[in-house]
């Protein structure tokens, strides 16, 4: 490494910077240099200098939650990354709960009957094929003469019949 | 997962694995947020950006170019944030009173004096070209080599020198000054 002129020493500027961090491949020859360059030694310690005044800025203590860091980050990509997905599931959530609304109106309208009116027609029905049962049974028992229990199951079926007419006008 | 470069440790984040995200965060956090609060100079918004390039570095995961350096690629986002803020709104004059009324002096008897030399870096660093701010970030806090940072940035390694060699020069005269 040689000086250029008096003044200057311009060809080991770069390796004096490799020098200074420690990534000199020939730290030995440089320090040789030194040895001889004023120049050199002076602009060394001047970086030196400056990047201990830089090094020893204070810096605020800082406690990093790393895990807590790295959910909320998750958590702001994913709404970032959904965002345009919102406006869209709030309309169709929108839909949906408008459709439900008016889902009994449109059911009514279609000639279709309410579930509880269903089920009493079924029950209805179940009590009349109960009540035509009762009825063969006691044909057969006024043909045995027992007029006494003829005449019980008469009012039974006939009680039968009420209720069945009751469920279907409900 | 302690023994994996932060390269390999990200690789494995990208792939769903949050504990080494965790674990990277534990080993560049504390120099990154460094970083941040010496360019910008104000705790509560080193802070802001901080969490953003955090942030950041999650949403582009995808983007993240294997080649590259990890450090390399978390420091850009980090300094292309802080020149963003402090394009828009930072004074460096407020820097030094912000840092004072927060009280975040760690040594108190260091209090004006630290205010000015914070204020002047931070100063000088803004006044300085983007090419050396960045080198000089990379090698300084990043920890990155030289021809690492040729190699990130695209420069020759000659040119990385010229710039970091620019940059303590200007620095230098600042705080002097």
């Amino acid at each position: 490494m040689e000086k250029k002129n008096e003044n200057s020493c311009s060809e080991t500027d770069s390796t004096l910077i490799l020098y200074l961090y420690g990534e000199s491949p020939e730290p030995a020859a440089f320090e040789a240099h030194l040895e001889k360059c004023a120049e050199c030694r002076a602009q060394l310690a001047e970086h030196r200098k400056t990047l201990g005044q830089y090094r020893d800025l204070p810096v605020p203590p800082i406690y990093i939650d790393a895990k807590a860091a790295v959910l909320k980050a998750n958590d702001k990509s994913f709404w970032m990354r959904t965002r345009f997905l919102m406006p869209l599931a709030g309309m169709a959530i929108a839909a949906l709960l408008i459709f439900s609304f008016y889902l009994p109106t449109f059911l009514s309208n279609s000639n279709r009957l309410p579930i509880t009116e269903i089920k009493m027609n079924d029950s209805a029905a179940s009590i009349r094929t109960v009540t035509a049962d009762v009825s063969s049974a006691a044909e057969s028992i006024s043909n045995s003469r027992d007029l006494e229990s003829v005449a019980q199951l008469d009012d039974m079926i006939s009680e039968l019949d009420d209720i069945a007419e009751g469920l279907s006008s409900f | 997962m302690a023994r994996m470069s932060e390269e390999e440790l990200f690789a494995e984040y990208r792939e769903g694995n949050d504990i080494a995200m965790e674990i990277l965060i534990n080993k560049v956090g504390a120099p990154l947020f460094r970083t941040i609060f010496r360019r910008v100079g104000d705790r509560a918004t080193a802070e802001d950006i901080f969490q953003d390039t955090l942030e950041r570095i999650v949403r582009h995961r995808d983007k993240f170019d294997p080649a590259q350096t990890f450090r390399g690629w978390a420091w850009s986002i980090a300094l292309h944030r802080c020149s963003d803020f402090m394009r828009k709104k930072y004074r460096e004059k407020h820097a030094a009173e912000n840092i004072y009324e927060t009280g975040h002096i760690v040594d108190p008897e260091q209090t004006m004096s630290g205010m000015e030399k914070m204020a002047n870096f931070t100063e000088a660093l803004e006044s300085l070209p983007v090419e050396q701010r960045e080198v000089f970030f990379l090698r300084e806090e990043a920890q990155l080599s030289f021809k690492k940072i040729g190699e990130i940035t695209g420069r020759p390694l000659g040119t990385v020198l010229t710039q970091m060699r620019a940059a303590l020069k200007k620095l230098g005269r600042a705080v002097e000054g």
